[in-house]
């Protein structure tokens, strides 16, 4: 089957304009056609996991290793088969013991191999990742120089090493800030000095600050989706598809 | 100084955070009552439960794409919590999982609280329900549980994502009230817009471990507050310590280091420091000794191109 | 009826907080719908002033050389197309007109490598319209496919590329056989992940670190993520692990903006002073495309969401003054 021929695309577009319109109809309510295409997505979604999993993973990356290959016009072994990879059936096997009530502590065994797998890589990359933006909070709060308020333009294109005024005041700020938001995720104790409190609470007003500028930037993504939708819908299927206009 | 250029303090700053932690864990397994502060969020869970049981309807509790993890695992204990109250007034309640391992811990948590609760029978298999593991098709399937229930309270807590706000808003929609917890920073936000009542970050951690008073849970919430006071001093005495040495101390040698070879501090003249040759910064970058750009193995084949 | 009457009058602050939710729906479908068909029909350019994250990462892409290979990790499917999507097409753009080699990964989904095929089929047809030479697969362009375990591979990618890649295999459209994806034009000087140009990661989600916490340090990490992701990869940018980000669907214009202006010898965007740019534009060709076409649409939507917060502020305004009298 071509599934490139013009026919089909049309076909699997207008079933994606069919879905698109039947999901949105719930901003009106719940109906029985929002139920429908819910029902639909779920049991595609469903489908589509078995499938991935066996084309995906099972086949190529471990049926395909244990088994090798044959050429098919001389016989020989193409690829040798590595017979090993059987241990790990016995091995996955085990997970599904987690339904029985009684030998369910078996299923532990393969899933701490993997929490530990993890935990390994998380140790020896633990640094690689934080050390970085550790050292970008490491700030210089004392001024080098007073002779301008703000950084001068840069001469011959060379970098100014010096610290000026304003940068030192924006360093102090940023490390009082890391402070303050660190302290009000510190629970092991009750803060009672006022000091502490104040950090505490200027660490949470401070987070809020924060959150209302993520949430600013991140509204873009929740919009890019919508309008790629209609883009969809209006563009691509009724422009050109359906009109063929350019 | 040539010590402190190998790395090897890297090394002894992660072994140390990690010594924080099982530390504690020892400690509390010890019987020790380590403290944790009462999260305020946790009396609004209370709260949205008692709604629950006035109105007649379901609690509903999601741990977003949470899956067989530390996140994924307190939010079920959280859970169980929240089950417990349920349990006690006949509230029905909604569990929806997108994670089929975590799908069966938390069935048999919840059959469990049920049971040492007094009341086995009470517990429909049908509450706690796998959905599907594909993040828009589980949006649209708790959209649409919520629409059909009516729920009257929703527990958002664990590992959200973009659905954040497909469910969020849905139970709005339906005049639920709300408690989220995420450790995602980014869904925060969302979450804060659409909740009552939002847990941060670590908050969603110490609410566990308040509610559960497992010595692991405790134990490690409090080695993780002693590694954030050891982070916020490297940070401060770092900052200090370079300021100074920016200010006041030049430098007078310069790293060179050619490829294949180890590198060597020659004489310059003195000058002011770059951020990158203050001593503090050589904790995070430090500069080991030996080559660094060993000659590649080139196939004869090799075009021109492909620069590195 | 009676229960109209019985009910309360609304005051107008209460009015102004208690719009219906259908009718806002309505509205934003009705401004998005008719932006982009003014966009189709108009050809509307919004001009943009790139950020310094973008203009690294383009920096960094246009100046791939002629050969030079470029690992593009996909990690979205089309629910995020409305970002991802138009970073992937100008991401390909860039790489296919600078004759770079590029070999492409996932380890989030995989239906994301069939959503990358889709991609370069639809920027070869642009090409073959263009009279441009398509790129083909083996020669300048691989599928890795999948990885089941992505921080485990790229943990061995770290220290051994062809051992994690080993049996990784792609067809030779010269014999019709299934080779090792290091016998290919694309692999076969790599070496070492040292060899490697640049890595792009193209992501709904929070893979980035996973990457650069491996490899950060052995390649040049670009991350193209969405709008929601940003704000936490900003800090990988600005402590150096991350070496160009592009922001969700304005970062995607922005990279659009960069391949039509182009960087000149001083670094100004759409300058012209003499000498070899810093980054070259692509003069004459297709630049603006999928970010352009949804840019009015998202300035609409965004003013409508500012008139809408503004309108609720100022209602609960009104009330809170009204209950204080």
């Amino acid at each position: 089957m071509n599934l490139e021929h013009p026919t089909y695309v049309f076909i699997k577009m207008t079933a994606g304009v069919l879905a698109t319109v039947g999901l949105y109809s719930v901003l009106y309510r719940e109906t029985k056609l929002y139920r429908f295409f819910e029902h639909m997505f779920l049991g595609l979604a469903a489908g589509w996991s078995l499938t991935a999993i066996w084309t995906d993973t099972l086949k190529d990356q471990w049926w395909g290793q244990m088994v090798g290959k044959i050429d098919e016009q001389t016989g020989a072994m193409k690829e040798p088969a590595v017979w090993p990879w059987a241990f790990v059936v016995p091995m996955a096997f085990m997970a599904y013991l987690i339904f029985s009530r009684k030998h369910n502590w078996i299923s532990r065994i393969p899933l701490g191999l993997l929490i530990g797998l993890g935990a390994g890589q998380t140790f020896l990359n633990w640094f690689n990742l934080y050390g970085p933006q550790m050292a970008d909070s490491v700030k210089t709060i004392i001024p080098t120089t007073f002779s301008s308020l703000t950084v001068p333009p840069p001469v011959n294109g060379q970098p100014d090493p010096n610290v000026y005024l304003s940068q030192a005041i924006n360093n102090l700020i940023f490390v009082a800030t890391l402070l303050c938001v660190l302290s009000y995720f510190i629970f092991c104790t009750e803060f009672k000095s006022r000091f502490l409190k104040g950090m505490s609470t200027a660490g949470r007003l401070v987070l809020m600050v924060g959150f209302g500028a993520i949430f600013g930037s991140t509204v873009m993504t929740r919009f890019a989706l919508f309008i790629d939708r209609m883009y969809f819908v209006w563009i691509e299927w009724l422009w050109r598809s359906v009109l063929h206009l350019s | 100084m040539q010590y402190y250029d190998t790395g090897f303090l890297q090394v002894l700053f992660v072994l140390l955070l990690m010594a924080f932690i099982l530390f504690n864990i020892q400690r509390a397994r010890g019987g020790k009552q380590l403290f944790i502060r009462r999260i305020p969020g946790l009396s609004a869970i209370d709260e949205a439960i008692g709604r629950s049981t006035e109105m007649g309807r379901p609690v509903l509790m999601v741990p977003g794409l949470s899956g067989l993890d530390p996140v994924g695992i307190q939010a079920v204990k959280i859970f169980g919590y929240i089950t417990r109250t349920a349990a006690r007034f006949a509230t029905p309640i909604r569990l929806l999982l997108a994670n089929a391992p975590l799908y069966s811990v938390a069935t048999e948590m919840i059959r469990d609280v049920y049971q040492t609760e007094g009341v086995p029978e009470r517990f429909d298999p049908q509450s706690v329900r796998f959905v599907t593991d594909r993040q828009f098709a589980f949006a649209a399937g708790v959209a649409g549980l919520i629409y059909r229930e009516r729920v009257a309270a929703a527990f958002l807590m664990g590992d959200w994502y973009a659905e954040s706000l497909i469910v969020a808003e849905s139970a709005n929609a339906v005049g639920a009230i709300q408690v989220a917890a995420s450790t995602i920073t980014t869904q925060t936000p969302f979450l804060i817009a659409a909740c009552d009542y939002v847990m941060i970050g670590d908050e969603f951690y110490a609410a566990s471990a308040y509610l559960s008073r497992e010595p692991v849970l405790v134990g490690s919430l409090v080695g993780q507050d002693w590694a954030k006071l050891a982070i916020a001093s490297v940070i401060v005495l770092f900052s200090l310590f370079g300021s100074v040495e920016k200010r006041f101390v030049q430098q007078t040698a310069e790293w060179v280091q050619e490829p294949g070879k180890a590198g060597e501090y020659r004489p310059i003249p003195a000058r002011m420091k770059n951020n990158d040759e203050l001593t503090p910064l050589r904790f995070f970058f430090p500069r080991k000794p030996g080559p660094i750009d060993p000659p590649r193995q080139k196939r004869e084949t090799a075009p021109t191109g492909g620069d590195s | 009826m009676a229960e109209q009457t019985d009910a309360p009058k609304k005051s107008i602050g209460e009015i102004l907080q208690s719009a219906n939710r259908t009718f806002l729906y309505l509205i934003l479908f009705l401004v998005v719908s008719a932006s982009l068909v003014v966009t189709q029909l108009r050809k509307v350019e919004v001009p943009t002033r790139p950020e310094p994250y973008t203009i690294e990462a383009y920096k960094i892409l246009r100046n791939v050389p002629e050969g030079g290979v470029v690992i593009v990790d996909t990690g979205f499917t089309n629910s995020s197309r409305g970002e991802n999507g138009g970073q992937m097409e100008a991401l390909l753009r860039i790489l296919m007109r600078s004759g770079a080699k590029f070999a492409v990964l996932s380890w989030v989904e995989p239906q994301c490598i069939e959503i990358a095929r889709g991609f370069i089929r639809r920027i070869n047809e642009e090409r073959r319209a263009a009279g441009e030479p398509e790129y083909r697969e083996w020669y300048d362009y691989l599928i890795l496919g999948f990885f089941p375990d992505g921080p485990t591979m790229l943990q061995t990618v770290h220290q051994n590329v062809r051992e994690a890649w080993k049996t990784r295999q792609a067809t030779d459209p010269t014999t019709g056989e299934k080779r090792s994806v290091f016998e290919s034009p694309v692999l076969d000087r790599v070496q070492r992940i040292e060899d490697v140009y640049a890595y792009v990661t193209l992501s709904a989600s929070g893979t980035m670190p996973t990457i650069v916490a491996r490899i950060g340090k052995q390649v040049k990490v670009i991350s193209m993520i969405t709008g929601v992701m940003f704000p936490e990869q900003l800090n990988y940018f600005k402590s150096g692990q991350l070496k160009g980000l592009v922001n969700g669907l304005s970062g995607c214009v922005e990279l659009e903006w960069l391949m039509e202006k182009g960087i000149d010898a001083q670094g100004v965007v759409g300058g012209n002073a003499p000498g070899r740019p810093v980054a070259a534009a692509f003069p004459g060709a297709k630049n603006f495309d999928r970010g352009m076409a949804y840019y009015l649409a998202l300035h609409s939507a965004l003013t409508l969401l500012i008139l809408a917060v503004a309108v609720g502020n100022v209602g609960m305004w009104l009330t809170n003054r009204s209950r204080k009298r």
